[in-house]
């Protein structure tokens, strides 16, 4: 059963922002949002790390359990999606997600928010699937057309991987054991100072 | 981060009085004189500004709002920096030679 | 002056009786899933639309094939 996933290695990643430009372009994004963001550490300085974070599709989503209209949903794939016919713009959502993945356009007329916009994981929304409704509300429905994400198919360095977890997660795996360290910005080591392959004893891995 | 802006290193910044987002003046030997936002940042060396190119609706530190149609001005409006960037072109396309261009920076 | 507190404590009691229920209608209905395909011709071929495991077999090879450089590198 597929339960699809992101994984971003920070190791990889350059920040050269193809994923965000994907995203955004695939799925004609309207403007203040930016459903996918790279976040960098350290910038210019060695130790420089960045990490592209959207919508983490999680499994428990304080998104989904703050809605007080109920407009979230998962698939059986295990991706968040939301109804934008049933949301009221209040924002709960957005003050709940610790990513800050849900957004608001920021072309309303006295600040209205209008509906909440997020990463779909390209799988669309409750419309027909590939139909023009569902892609000017929710942007491409990639998974129905048999593809992956856009943001991680575009990534110029394989840093950004998206699909089955199981298949995320090997290629991770395979990429840990062949360099001998993880992506050491995020983890159960970085959170809790545990030891990673090749890492020196008590430092931040 | 701002697209249309320059990079310059936190000395070189503190040199001039510049913060991060305040707006500074370059010059060079073409005799151009562009008004761009600062960005702060480590990226670059003490004696080394970045610049990227592609961007308009700044000439020579004027802003060109006025001279676009109403609703066809581009958003992000920055200096065109091909006014500033010295001699060495692309023989075919007439792109500029990159990292090569001297030029002064100040507080605009 | 006692009626007219015996009124007031009734009617605040009473207050709710004449509220409308403020439950919602029914909640989101999900979408068609994914493996059900679009309908169209123009989707990556390879796997058959509405076939479930011939969907994911797709993405995990198509995944395979554009994130995984290790099973043709090294």
């Amino acid at each position: 059963m597929a339960r699809m996933k992101f994984v971003c290695d920070a190791e990889r990643c350059i920040e050269c922002n193809g994923c965000v430009t994907a995203c955004k372009n695939e799925n004609e994004v309207p403007w203040g949002v930016n459903r996918r963001r790279v976040v960098t550490l350290n910038d210019g300085v060695p130790g420089e790390k960045s990490i592209s974070v959207a919508c983490m599709h999680c499994s428990d989503a304080p998104c989904m359990a703050v809605c007080p209209v109920n407009c979230f949903y998962r698939t059986d794939e295990g991706v968040v999606l939301h109804d934008k016919d049933i949301c009221i713009g209040c924002g709960y959502c957005s003050y709940a997600c610790p990513f800050g993945a849900p957004q608001f356009p920021s072309q309303g007329t006295f600040g209205v928010r209008g509906k909440m916009d997020k990463c779909t994981f390209c799988a669309g929304g409750p419309e027909a699937n590939g139909s023009q409704a569902e892609f000017e509300k929710y942007g491409r429905n990639r998974l129905a057309e048999g593809k992956l994400p856009a943001c991680a198919e575009m990534c110029s360095t394989k840093a950004l991987l998206a699909g089955d977890g199981d298949m995320v997660a090997d290629i991770f795996r395979n990429r840990v054991v062949k360099r001998g360290k993880g992506a050491e910005v995020w983890g159960w080591g970085t959170a809790y100072g545990s030891r990673q392959a090749g890492q020196p004893a008590g430092a931040k891995s | 981060m701002v697209a249309g802006r320059f990079d310059l290193e936190p000395r070189a910044a503190a040199d001039r009085g510049t913060r991060n987002g305040e707006r500074g003046r370059l010059s060079s030997p073409t005799g151009a004189r562009l008004n761009v936002q600062a960005m702060v940042t480590e990226r670059v060396g003490p004696d080394t500004v970045w610049m990227p190119f592609h961007f308009s609706g700044r000439w020579q530190g004027a802003d060109m709002l006025a001279y676009y149609p109403s609703g066809a001005a581009p958003i992000v409006r920055g200096e065109a920096v091909n006014t500033a960037t010295t001699y060495g072109y692309d023989a075919v396309t007439m792109m500029q030679e990159s990292k090569t261009t001297i030029c002064n920076v100040e507080k605009a | 002056m006692k009626k007219a507190l015996v009124i007031v404590a009734a009617a605040t009691l009473l207050a709710a009786c004449g509220e409308r229920v403020q439950t919602m209608g029914a909640a989101v209905k999900p979408g068609s899933a994914a493996f059900n395909g679009t309908g169209k011709a123009f989707v990556d071929p390879g796997w058959k639309q509405g076939d479930k495991t011939s969907w994911e077999s797709h993405l995990r090879a198509r995944g395979d094939n554009s994130q995984n450089e290790y099973s043709r590198v090294n």
